[in-house]
């Protein structure tokens, strides 16, 4: 019986968004704080931009595992979804992936989490979203059997070249917001 | 009677503050959450604390003088 490919190609399509959206949510990140287009973008509508891309990411994630799991070309288990090495199939270039995801989770859920966490601590472990980005991109690249075509590798290169201008921009333009106090305009 | 601060640094201009105390706060030229009064009695900026999306507004409750 011929091998029916459609998991396969569910888990490569759904891998591939995954990556992708969570581009778009790092990149709507920075626009959010960098402000490039100034007021013409509603600093809200960013935020739940940001948010909306980095949910979608995440469930891109589950449909990756579940496919992954349904295929028989890889034959991956559920410890190897949840547990970093404990994956048959290159279980370095797996478990990069399986961290990325489980973190970029953890990111996910902090932010419903401010109040208890702190404002401070939330915004520490935001940082963390760079990790993530790095281990998604080398998840992507060491494990994805497209990585070879030239499609791909275009997509990876941009990806990391949109970034690293977006976190250039917001590092360089660090024009302060002015903040007009209570008493400056009472009169 | 409460003490308002907004982290300005957190607001990203959802606007729900001015919605529910606009005597209390407003919206900047950067679309950005201002406080046009400091203190208030009013318990709507209670209610605009508690549902700024970004938690960006605090509030101490200090005695009338």
């Amino acid at each position: 019986m011929k091998h029916d490919p459609t998991f396969w190609l569910l888990a490569r399509a759904s891998g591939l968004t995954a990556y992708a959206l969570l581009t778009a949510s790092v990149l709507a990140g920075l626009v959010l704080k960098a402000r490039p287009f100034g007021r013409a973008l509603k600093p809200a509508t960013v935020t739940d931009t940001h948010r909306f891309l980095a949910m979608l990411g995440l469930g891109m994630l589950v449909m990756h595992g579940v496919t992954l799991m349904l295929d028989q070309t890889v034959h991956m288990p559920l410890t190897g979804l949840f547990v970093p090495g404990s994956s048959p199939y290159r279980p370095a270039a797996v478990a990069a992936g399986v961290v990325g995801a489980e973190l970029m989770l953890l990111i996910y859920v902090s932010f419903s989490l401010r109040k208890r966490i702190g404002t401070r601590n939330w915004r520490r472990l935001h940082w963390a979203t760079y990790l993530v980005f790095g281990l998604a991109t080398i998840h992507g690249f060491a494990s994805g059997t497209d990585s070879t075509q030239p499609w791909a590798r275009d997509l990876y290169l941009g990806a990391i070249a949109a970034v690293a201008f977006a976190t250039a921009w917001r590092t360089l333009d660090r024009t302060p917001t002015p903040v007009r106090t209570a008493t400056e305009r009472s009169t | 009677m409460y003490r308002v601060t907004i982290d300005r640094s957190l607001c990203n201009g959802y606007g729900v503050c001015e919605a529910l105390a606009p005597d209390v706060f407003e919206l900047d030229n950067d679309g950005l959450a201002v406080l046009r009064s400091g203190v208030s009695e009013d318990e709507a900026v209670r209610e605009a604390c508690d549902n700024c999306p970004m938690g960006a507004i605090t509030l101490v409750q200090v005695e009338a003088a």
